[in-house]
């Protein structure tokens, strides 16, 4: 005869409610899915302040973003990391941080401070680039696009891929970069840019696994059709990192010309209510620290914003930084981003 | 008399009442775990400074952007369904009338794409039908093409074919198992009467099976009308459901939330329409367990021959094709056969936290698995209990869930939980519940035929030799439909498996699951990371191919609703 | 012992108990006899505790069961289609109602032995009741009803899905063990054959209520009413109007109680045929003759009035259809019908 007991047991046991580990010694830093650091980084930061570093996972900034604003009275945690510039104007008007300026941050470039109250620091940035397969324009002899219109040109027709700013991260960004310079009004607004790129066969995909592996010709054998990509500039040096054997010279390559890529900053910041202050303050100066930043590069593949931080080889040798990177003040992100996204989609695509 | 006695009539009356409070747990789950959540999100985003602003319903109405959403959600589903019934028929006439070597394995195997993760199914499709995959490279090759022959990525067309893919074994399932039980005689008396050919199908067959046919193609209509991976992925940028757009209303808007919680609403109640309807006609789709005679036979003349080979080659290319390309791809590096990735999945090469070992990706999602598993039949059999004997009404409202949103959902358990006692945001439980939420009406699915099998004179036959109604159902009911238990639990575990979507809204400790391992792979540059996230794809495959080849060699034929 | 009072039962608005009055003895077997739907196996169902009725009562030795549930009630019951576990053999099947008390397993263990071997069914413990014959199966039904030692048992139809040959065996079988245990037991049936060989009294149930209840021979020679004649195959019934004017009324004239007869049965068993125009028969005429094995079935007529009779078959030469024939009836074969 069956005897349900056991499952009973176990069900009563797995409905017990769990007992809530918010023990003095753990810092919970709530983050995106693929936030990454090594494990020697974590432990040095666990070994310096004496507390454990717990992370919690949420599936991307957005979602993110959206629950540390829904749970603002009861916070998951004690620092949000991971904000970028497209989603900081809301977090910060919604009253999300404590300010704190961290140990190290008079080092940083202006540039990227974004909050002068402090109320987030900036740890990483990166820039969204044209990568384009190497092999291609060689064998082709074609010259690089080296501006944004050069993508209307008949010479580049079909080559382009690029994510739905709807719902991709790099996607979002290369729409800000073309409305930073098309502008929305005048002869020549970035819609009419959008239309133009419609014309010369651009390919628009929903995000960046698509894009990249799918519809991009040059990283690995599986690839697609397009020798041009929206991706990171850091994305060179990952694809040698990952290759094996190691590539005598590089696949792929990201352009850096003047007014094509986009800069993304990411900020962390400590969440209201904590009830580890300390602790938190500890990590956010930790943040900033040359140990955590040397770490971010081959982790996370974006740069550090210190600039006492020494770059891997890899991305010394591999990795372009745009000299003139595109940005716009994070409140115009902000305000405008959900009438542009509508805009686009119904403009580009119906 | 005992039953004079006070002390044991108190013992009666704390037995009673102990049994309905038994029969009320699943019912509470749903209160706590999927009503109060939703009733939380719905009211934070549609009521933000406490009052009601009902503006993104006119929104919803007067905009055509939203109004071609719904229109497309509709007729996609319309079509994938009439596809995937008008495809299961001749399958489902195979498998009930002719018997062929494999047989109970293949239909085992039917069941594997509709577990596998959209981003999984996603990468199949692409290493066989990518403009880069298996069948456009033998093309190029073999007619030295210059241009890709075929173009599906991003068609209607490819969506379509996804569908029939993913939704062909329910159909297949259910109408089999229908037909198996039917009276052969009816059709043989009809043949005596000189009925044969279209006008059999026409006259008799049809107007036989139209129960289970609506049944079928009202449940796949639901799967697609709520299909969401499939259209994100693969549809590309100009097609939206309404799941797809209340996902990019809620990810990508800090404002979108009061137009994600509107467009929920608005699925839940067509979705909510629909099940009741289904359940109403799943009930009259009864099988008779003790009667499942087999009038399968071999196929004899020649005719007979090719159909049922033509047939079962159209299964077979159309289900597996696809997961084939997919474990070629897992083994084909930049130099031809490689096990890499494998091989790669086990190390840690940048030395990182991010790192996930597949051994502990997979123990992951077996205990997570695991315990949905047990969580779900346990409150799957009291529910269908409840649903067979004495709250039939319920029946639509246990299958909501399915019906649900799951960024919806995800958001609404992390802002209703949020507060002791159920304090769960943070806890792997989170995961347990969206999981089993999502499980819950398939073991019901699973178990409410069975249940509506066993005879009531057993039940009656008990009670009268002095079994009081929890000893019935422990002792005759339960042992009776353990195989439907069993189907049940098999559908809970690799549904847990699987799941990639309410479980990814929820924020967790680091637990990661195979689904959640292989997105963040398939997330990073880099073609061994592209590599690994096909490998462990695979292997994710294969660990539930095992549990249905299991199952199938317990359950008898037909079983099942789904 | 158990006194069904003023019961009355509905489903869906439609009435299908109306106002049982039934008591049976203790020791005593009553068979509910009738047609389909006449309300026999809810009267059952109502006893054994599976419906509630609408009003009336149920007493067992004079105290109400009605709220006592089902499991509580010591009944037995065996059903249509024996209702065996599937998923559990012979021996487990049978010790069912006994792992409802509190008894050791050895007990339990020889109890069961006890009353397998009180059907004939040692050695069967272990066999799958999916695997054994019909009789077999209706054995181990009984067993397991009589295992746990009811204070009553009910039976529905429990032969009626068995062939006739050996239903004939069986009715005897299962007599001899209810009365051999000294059970008090209800069996229901819609096949007179049964009730009169199992039962010690009849109720004879029609639309929901009781229409006469007697002991097998009494009903049957002496039905009351038109419907239990009809139902027990008897069916030279008269009209009172035709019975008036015809010459059977000079002849036997209405007993006073017979006031409110409205027709008048003439029982076969109590006709006979002579040669033609002997004195004290009626002159009839042949109309057919059935062989039917042990008797033959005769039809005469007699002023346009059919009627039948069933003279046990002999060696003896039949009169053939069309011969005219003396009719003779006994008076006690005149019955007046309500």
């Amino acid at each position: 005869m069956t005897k349900p007991f056991p499952l009973l047991l176990l069900i009563v046991l797995c409905l017990a409610p769990v007992p809530l580990r918010a023990q003095e010694d753990t810092l919970t830093v709530v983050t995106y899915d693929s936030f990454a650091i090594s494990e020697e980084v974590q432990d040095a930061f666990e070994e310096q302040s004496g507390v454990i570093l717990e992370i919690l996972r949420l599936a991307d900034v957005g979602v993110m973003v959206n629950q540390a604003i829904l749970s603002k009275d009861n916070p998951l945690g004690d620092v949000l990391y991971g904000i970028d510039n497209t989603f900081l104007s809301r977090a910060l008007n919604e009253d999300l941080f404590v300010p704190y300026g961290a140990e190290g941050l008079a080092d940083i470039p202006e540039e990227f401070q974004l909050d002068p109250e402090f109320r987030v620091t900036p740890v990483t940035y990166g820039d969204v680039c044209l990568n384009y397969d190497v092999n291609y324009f060689e064998e082709n002899d074609l010259p690089l696009p080296e501006s944004l219109e050069a993508l209307t040109m008949p010479d580049y027709e079909g080559l382009l891929v690029v994510q739905n700013p709807a719902t991709s991260s790099p996607g979002l960004a290369f729409l800000l970069t073309t409305i930073a310079v098309f502008g929305e009004e005048g002869d020549y607004t970035y819609l009419d840019y959008w239309r133009d790129l419609i014309a010369n066969d651009v390919l628009i995909v929903e995000g960046w696994t698509e894009a990249y592996y799918t519809h991009f010709s040059a990283p690995g054998r599986d690839s697609g059709d397009r020798p041009l990509v929206v991706s990171y500039a850091s994305s060179p040096p990952v694809e040698i990192y990952f290759a094996d054997p190691a590539p005598e010279t590089a696949p792929t390559g990201a352009i850096v010309a003047d007014n094509t890529c986009f800069r993304q900053i990411e900020s962390a910041g400590i969440l209201q209510g904590t009830d580890n202050l300390e602790a938190a303050q500890q990590f956010m100066d930790f943040l900033l620290s040359v140990t955590f930043q040397e770490d971010l590069p081959l982790q996370m593949y974006v740069f550090p914003v210190n600039p006492a931080a020494e770059l891997p080889d890899l991305f010394v040798e591999y990795a372009a930084v745009p000299e003139v990177a595109v940005t716009l003040p994070y409140e115009d992100i902000e305000a405008n981003r959900e009438r542009w996204i509508q805009e686009w989609t119904e403009t580009i695509l119906r | 008399m005992d039953r004079d006695n006070p002390a044991v009539s108190a013992y009666t009356i704390g037995l009673r009442l102990g049994w309905y409070g038994l029969l009320a747990v699943p019912l509470l789950f749903l209160l706590v775990f999927y009503f109060y959540p939703l009733a939380s999100i719905l009211w934070v985003s549609l009521a933000p400074d406490g009052q009601p602003d009902l503006s993104s319903f006119g929104r919803l109405i007067l905009s055509p952007y939203y109004r071609e959403t719904l229109w497309f959600t509709l007729w996609q589903a319309v079509l994938s369904t009439a596809l995937t019934i008008g495809l299961a028929l001749p399958g489902a006439y195979v498998f009930t009338r002719y018997r062929f070597p494999g047989k109970r394995l293949l239909m085992a195997l039917t069941a594997l794409p509709f577990v596998l993760p959209t981003v999984v199914v996603a990468a199949a499709f692409s290493a066989l039908v990518g403009s880069n995959g298996i069948i456009n490279n033998a093309l190029e090759r073999l007619f030295s093409l210059e241009t890709v022959p075929i173009q599906l990525e991003r068609t209607l067309a490819l969506i379509l074919i996804v569908h029939v893919f993913y939704n062909y074994t329910l159909a297949l399932r259910m109408i089999t198992g229908y037909w198996a039980n039917q009276n052969t005689r009816i059709e043989e008396a009809a043949r005596v009467l000189g009925s044969h050919g279209w006008r059999l199908w026409w006259e008799i067959r049809l107007p036989a099976l139209r129960p289970v046919l609506l049944a079928a193609a009202l449940l796949v209509f639901i799967f697609t009308f709520t299909s969401f991976g499939v259209i994100l992925i693969l549809g590309g940028v100009r097609f939206a459901t309404l799941e797809v757009e209340i996902y990019r209303q809620t990810v990508n808007y800090v404002n979108g939330l009061p137009m994600a919680a509107a467009l929920s609403l608005v699925q839940i109640v067509i979705m909510g329409a629909a099940l009741i309807v289904y359940t109403r006609l799943q009930r009259r789709v009864v099988v008779d367990l003790q009667s499942a005679e087999s009038v399968a036979r071999q196929p004899r003349t020649r005719g007979e021959k090719a159909f049922v080979t033509a047939t079962l080659v159209v299964i077979v290319v159309m289900l597996f094709t696809p997961l084939l390309a997919l474990v070629i791809r897992s083994f084909t590096g930049t130099e031809g056969f490689t096990t890499e990735y494998y091989t790669a999945l086990g190390q840690n090469s940048r030395n990182s936290v991010l790192f996930v070992p597949p051994s502990t990706a997979i123990r992951n999602s077996l205990l997570f698995a695991l315990v949905t598993t047990a969580l779900s039949v346990f409150l799957g059999f009291i529910a269908a209990y409840l649903l067979t004997r004495r709250a039939r009404w319920l029946d639509p409202i246990f299958m909501l869930p399915l019906a649900t949103s799951a960024v919806t959902l995800g958001f609404g358990l992390f802002i209703a939980l949020d507060s002791p006692p159920l304090n769960l945001r943070r806890s792997p439980l989170l995961v347990v519940i969206a999981h089993t939420l999502v499980a819950l009406p398939f073991v019901v699915r699973s178990v409410v035929p069975a249940l509506r099998s066993v005879p009531a004179p057993l039940r009656e036959a008990a009670a009268t030799l002095g079994a009081p109604p929890w000893k019935v159902w422990l002792w005759v009911d339960l042992p009776l439909i353990s195989r439907g238990l069993v189907v049940g639990a098999t559908f809970a575990f690799t549904v847990s498996m699987g799941e990639f979507g309410a479980s990814t809204f929820v924020a967790r400790p680091d637990t990661p699951t195979i689904p959640i391992v292989i997105f963040r792979l398939l997330g990073q540059p880099g073609a061994v990371n592209y590599g690994q996230g096909i490998a462990l794809s695979v292997l994710l495959m294969a660990v539930c191919a095992v549990s249905f080849v299991l199952i199938e060699r317990i359950r008898t034929a037909g079983v099942g609703e789904f | 012992m158990l006194t069904v009072e003023q019961l009355h039962h509905a489903f869906d608005r439609q009435p299908v108990l109306r106002g049982i009055n039934l008591s049976i003895d203790e020791g005593e077997i009553v068979c509910l006899l009738g047609p389909s739907g006449c309300g026999k196996t809810t009267l059952l169902r109502i006893i054994a505790g599976l419906e509630k009725p609408i009003s009336g009562d149920v007493k067992l030795n004079g105290s109400s069961i009605v709220p006592v549930p089902v499991h509580q009630r010591d009944f037995g019951l065996m059903f249509q289609d024996f209702a065996l576990f599937p998923h559990l053999n012979v021996a487990q099947n049978v010790a069912f109602g006994l792992r409802m008390k509190p008894l050791s397993s050895a007990e339990q263990r020889q109890r069961v032995q006890e009353v397998l071997k009180l059907v004939e069914l040692e050695g069967y413990e272990r066999r799958s009741v999916t695997e054994i014959s019909g009789g077999e199966k209706q054995r181990v039904a009984l067993a397991r009803s009589l295992c746990p030692r009811p204070r009553l048992l009910m039976l529905d139809e429990p032969l009626g899905s068995l062939d006739a040959a050996l239903r004939q065996r069986l009715i005897l079988d299962l007599k001899q063990i209810i009365k051999s245990v000294g059970l008090t037991a209800i069996y229901v049936t819609h096949d007179q054959q049964e009730a009169y060989t199992i039962a010690d009294r009849i109720a004879l149930m029609n639309a929901g209520q009781i229409e006469q209840i007697d002991a097998p021979a009494s009903l049957y020679h002496r039905p009351h009413t038109r419907f239990a004649a009809q139902f027990l195959g008897l069916e030279n019934i008269v009209e009172m109007q035709a019975w008036r004017s015809s010459q059977f009324n000079e002849r036997y004239t209405p007993p006073d109680h017979a006031g409110q007869a409205k027709a008048v049965l003439l029982h076969p068993a109590g006709l006979t045929l002579a040669e033609k125009d002997t004195p004290g028969t009626l002159p009839v005429i042949v109309v057919s003759h059935m062989f039917q094995g042990r008797f033959y079935t005769i039809e005469v007529e007699i002023e346009g009035l059919r009627l039948r009779l069933d003279p046990p078959s002999s060696r003896n030469s039949v009169p053939h259809v069309g011969e005219e024939v003396g009719l003779r009836i006994q008076p006690e074969a005149v019955l007046w019908l309500d």
